[in-house]
Parts: structure tokens; C-alpha cells; sequence
């Protein structure tokens, strides 16, 4: 595929292994340290707490709320073009207040976006093989 | 305690032509950003034993040296995370040489053609992969490369938290325009700003607008540093040291948002220490230069430095503070990264320095303490300097 018509996949290596092996059952896995049993995000092989280096992959609920967002409107990579406006937000898991993750929102308009909507997991195909955890709004029922 | 205030001083600054797209290499932009520096002391580049760079900058020292002709090269460092946190950490590198007896004379610059992008490439243009590895991975498959995207997150959040608005962001970018309208230096002289412009700018990642960002800029831009002793026989009044810091928290990551609640910064860490050691309080500052990326980091730096409260940022940079000649605390006065040129930042070192030898377009009267900072959000770096 060219590089140009799509954003870049994922490339798990080393300490990002685990998290997309869980994508790709549909799982979202958040690294835990095994000893202090603190959650930590971005993945990373020292748990900044205790200095573990024991880490275990946890399925958490994929629930948490919209910490903040933007709506890109000036395309800055060939693939945005057709994109544009397109949202990239920050999701905050409920399992702990430092979770934030960089996702897309799906299912909701963008200017229905807030600061504070629930919001929960679901997986969209990037590209063959590659699942990306996104979110999706989560209804007021 | 050990520290540096006072033992070493700017003592010459030089740049090249602010532009657009210079079509020279990032060689000749450096080694004529520095040959005016020295020449601005009163030395050859042959004095010159120590260089001290931007890690993001692509000249390297001992080529430099080579053009220099610089024959015994005793010091070479760079600061890391070298766009934002560069402009004041190569400079404290430099400084902590000359204290410690490693060089006598150490020049620190930045030069880039990001314009023309023959050089860094252009930072408002993604790199075009299949694929992203580590850090990246989890951000470029969303459509998230860039800086301006990055800062709207963190902008967002702050108006959320503290109601902070747009105008408050568009108010710093408006003092640095207005101040670069008397520079002839500057890129967007000729070209004033007002609030509506500035409202009606369109929108690159909501709700960062096009005149909340920083320009791209070709050019080099240089300073000399060498001991408060040797600095007193030449050319120039020299321009003291106080204090320099360096801050990075654990927070900073590659995705370069920052985590609003969180009590700590790199620049509230920045800050803890640079006051103690210069031995002065916020209220003894003449003159500010933070780096200005992007308006709402710049906001955030004033309260994260404990120029005023957090959340309370909006109301401190819009009362006309910021403006040359009547605000309080004179802010980029020579128009900044956001209307000078983006030269990283150094420019903004090189104006304190003119502002303390009394000889700045924008002149505040009888400045005598500047403080500079690097970038926000970014591993920081910050000095305090005197005259």
C-alpha cells in the first residue's frame, strides 16, 4: 500500500508487543506493574513507582471519559486531505486519572464532541490485520 | 552551594538575515550566525575553543570548526530535546564549560532552513511511512503527528478547566506583532495583527488558529559566551549569568501534551530552582522571554514559571502586560518565534542581551534582570540574566 494514502500502522516491537497483539483480539490491555500494581501509559519497561521491571497486560473495561480533543482542519500528512476535519482526541480510562490515551472518536459528529463524554472502547480496522482501539460515545440510557 | 551566578557572561551575539527561504545551506547560515557573534565581542573565531548546539540541529561541531578555523576545539555539547529546549541549554552548556575550566570561549547557535526545508524538514509536515515504531505507533495511526495538534489538546483542556479563551491566546500573539512592527529583522514587519484578525484566522487544529503558531523560518543565530573575568575587557557591557536550570518530569513523553492537574512541570521544576539560585523573586524580573511555539504553552509557561497562578494565565497575559513600552512585564520584544522568525528560539537570547546593553529597537527603560526560557511542554531550559 502506499505510504500516502493511509496514516502510518502501528509496528509492535518490544514493550508495544503486547498491547497490539490484544487490539487484534479486540482486548484493550493496559501495562500494570506486577509488584506495586500501578497502571502506566505510554508502555515502557520500568514501572516509574517502585522500579519493577515485572509488568503484567491487564484487560481493563475500555471505559473512561473524553479528557480533551481537537479537530484537525489543516492536513499535514498526504492521507489527511481526504480526512479533513477529522478529530484526534484524549481519552481518560477510568481504571486510573494518568491513563490518557490518543485516539480517534467514532459515531459522533464532531461538533457533539465534549470535554467529559463517556466514552467506551470499540476496534476499527486501520488497515489488514491491524486493529486500532477507538471510542465511541457511550448513551445517556 | 557551587553554582554559577555570575562567573560567565554573553558577550557577543550575531545573526543572519530572518527569511523565508534563503537557499543556502545550514553550514553557511551557522558559521555566518557565529562569525557575527564573535566579530560583536571583539574576537576571531580562532578564540572560539568550545561549541555548543541544539541537539535537533543538523551542522556538526567539528565541521564547524573546520570552517571556523578553529584550531584547538577543547568543548563540544548539545542540548537535548534541541528545538524547544535548546535555545537556553546549549547556552548553559556553554556556561558550565567556561565555570568549570573545560573552555574559554564557547559559542552556542541554531541554524536551520525549515522554510525552504532542504534541512530539518518542515515541522508542520508529517514524515510519510508505512509504518510508526515505538511512541509513534500510538499516535500517527489517529492522524496525529504534528506540534499544533499536540498543543490543542492541552489548549483544549485548559479552557475546559479554567475558561480560558481563545482571545487570551490571541493577546500574546498580538504583543509579539505589534513588537516586531519596528524590527527590521523581523519576517512580519510591515504586517500588523489585530485581535479580529487573529479570530478570523483559519484553523489549523481546533482551537489553535493559524496566528497561535509560530512562523518557519530560515536563518542562524549565535552567542558567545566566555568567563565575567575575561568579560570585562571587551567590546561589549557584558550580560551575566545568574542562573540556569534544566527541568524534566516524568510526564514528558513523546507526545509532547501535557497533563494539566499534574502539580509538576519541566518548568515549575525549572523554576524551583532557577529563583533560589539567582537569589531574586518573579517581581525583580524587567524583562520575560519565554519561547512562544504556540501561544497556549506560552500561557501555561507563565503560570507554570510562578508568573502568576495556575488557571489564571488568560487574565495575567491580557490586561496589556505584555506590551512594549507600557506593560508591566515586556514580553518578546523583539517580535519572538511567533513574528521575528523562528530561529528556535536563540533570537529571543540575543534580545534580552541587546535589552540589557541598553541598546534594543523596543528599549525598556533601565531593564537590568531578563528572563529567558525554553520551550514549554518540552524538557525545559531557563536562565536569569543581569547586566
Amino acid at each position: 500500500m502506499d505510504a500516502r494514502s493511509n496514516f502510518p500502522r502501528p509496528i509492535p516491537e518490544f514493550d508495544a508487543q503486547e498491547f497490539w497483539a490484544g487490539c487484534n483480539r479486540g482486548e484493550l490491555l493496559m501495562q500494570r506493574c506486577t509488584s506495586c500494581k500501578k497502571f502506566r501509559w505510554l508502555p515502557q519497561p520500568m514501572c516509574p513507582s517502585c522500579n519493577s521491571l515485572e509488568s503484567e497486560w491487564v484487560k481493563v473495561s475500555g471505559k473512561g471519559i473524553v479528557y480533551s480533543y481537537t479537530i484537525i482542519a489543516h492536513p499535514v500528512h498526504p492521507a489527511a486531505v481526504s480526512r479533513v476535519p477529522y478529530n484526534v482526541a484524549q481519552v481518560q480510562l477510568d481504571e486510573d486519572p494518568q491513563l490518557i490515551l490518543i485516539t480517534n472518536l467514532v459515531g459522533v459528529r464532531n461538533e457533539d464532541i465534549r470535554v467529559g463524554m463517556r466514552v467506551q472502547v470499540t476496534f476499527e480496522e486501520h488497515s489488514p490485520g491491524v486493529l486500532l482501539p477507538k471510542f465511541e460515545r457511550v448513551s445517556k440510557s | 552551594m557551587e553554582t554559577l551566578k555570575d562567573k560567565t557572561a554573553i558577550v557577543g551575539i550575531g545573526h543572519t538575515e530572518y527569511s523565508r527561504d534563503s537557499r543556502r545551506s545550514e553550514m553557511s547560515l551557522a558559521v555566518e550566525a557565529i562569525r557575527n557573534a564573535v566579530a560583536d565581542a571583539g574576537l576571531k573565531p580562532s578564540d572560539i575553543d568550545g561549541i555548543a548546539k541544539f541537539s535537533m540541529d543538523n551542522n556538526d561541531h567539528v565541521f564547524l570548526a573546520a570552517n571556523l578555523g578553529i584550531p584547538a576545539l577543547r568543548f563540544f555539547a548539545e542540548a537535548p530535546w534541541g528545538g524547544g529546549g535548546g535555545p537556553v541549554g546549549s547556552v548553559l552548556l556553554g556556561a558550565m564549560a567556561v565555570a568549570t575550566g573545560m573552555a574559554n570561549c564557547v559559542v552556542a547557535f541554531r541554524a536551520m532552513n525549515e522554510r525552504s526545508g532542504r534541512g530539518t524538514g518542515r515541522f508542520g509536515l508529517a514524515a510519510v511511512r508505512e509504518g510508526a515504531p515505538g511512541a509513534r505507533g500510538y499516535l500517527e495511526p489517529y492522524g496525529f503527528f504534528s506540534p499544533a495538534q499536540a498543543v490543542a489538546l492541552s489548549a483544549r483542556r485548559h479552557m475546559h478547566l479554567y475558561g480560558t479563551k481563545s482571545e487570551h491566546f490571541g493577546a500574546i500573539a498580538l504583543a509579539c506583532r505589534a513588537h516586531a512592527q519596528t524590527n527590521p529583522n523581523a519576517v512580519m514587519r510591515g504586517r500588523p495583527l489585530t485581535l479580529e484578525d487573529h479570530q478570523t484566522s483559519r484553523m489549523i487544529a481546533d482551537p489553535l488558529r493559524l496566528h497561535d503558531c509560530c512562523l518557519e523560518t530560515d536563518g542562524g543565530a549565535a552567542v558567545v559566551i566566555t568567563s565575567a573575568e575575561r568579560a570585562r575587557d571587551l567590546r561589549h557591557k557584558p550580560t551575566y549569568i545568574m542562573a540556569g536550570a534544566f527541568g524534566a518530569t516524568d510526564r514528558n513523553t513523546q507526545a509532547v501534551v501535557k497533563f494539566l492537574e499534574h502539580p509538576r512541570s519541566e518548568s515549575t521544576v525549572v523554576a524551583d530552582d532557577l529563583f533560589p539560585r539567582a537569589g531574586i523573586a518573579h517581581k525583580d524580573i524587567d524583562i520575560c522571554f519565554l519561547y512562544d511555539h504556540f501561544t497556549p504553552l506560552v500561557l501555561m509557561a507563565f503560570e507554570e514559571l510562578g508568573f502568576c497562578k495556575r488557571g489564571e494565565g488568560g487574565p495575567f497575559v491580557s490586561d496589556g502586560k505584555l506590551r512594549w513600552p507600557n506593560g508591566a512585564l515586556p514580553f518578546n520584544t523583539s517580535g519572538g518565534n511567533l513574528s521575528e522568525g523562528y530561529i528556535h528560539g536563540m533570537q529571543n537570547t540575543i534580545e534580552a542581551v541587546r535589552q540589557l546593553r541598553g541598546d534594543a529597537i523596543n528599549q525598556v527603560k533601565d531593564a537590568e534582570i531578563a528572563f529567558i526560557a525554553s520551550g514549554n511542554a518540552v524538557p525545559n531550559t531557563a536562565m536569569i540574566v543581569r547586566r
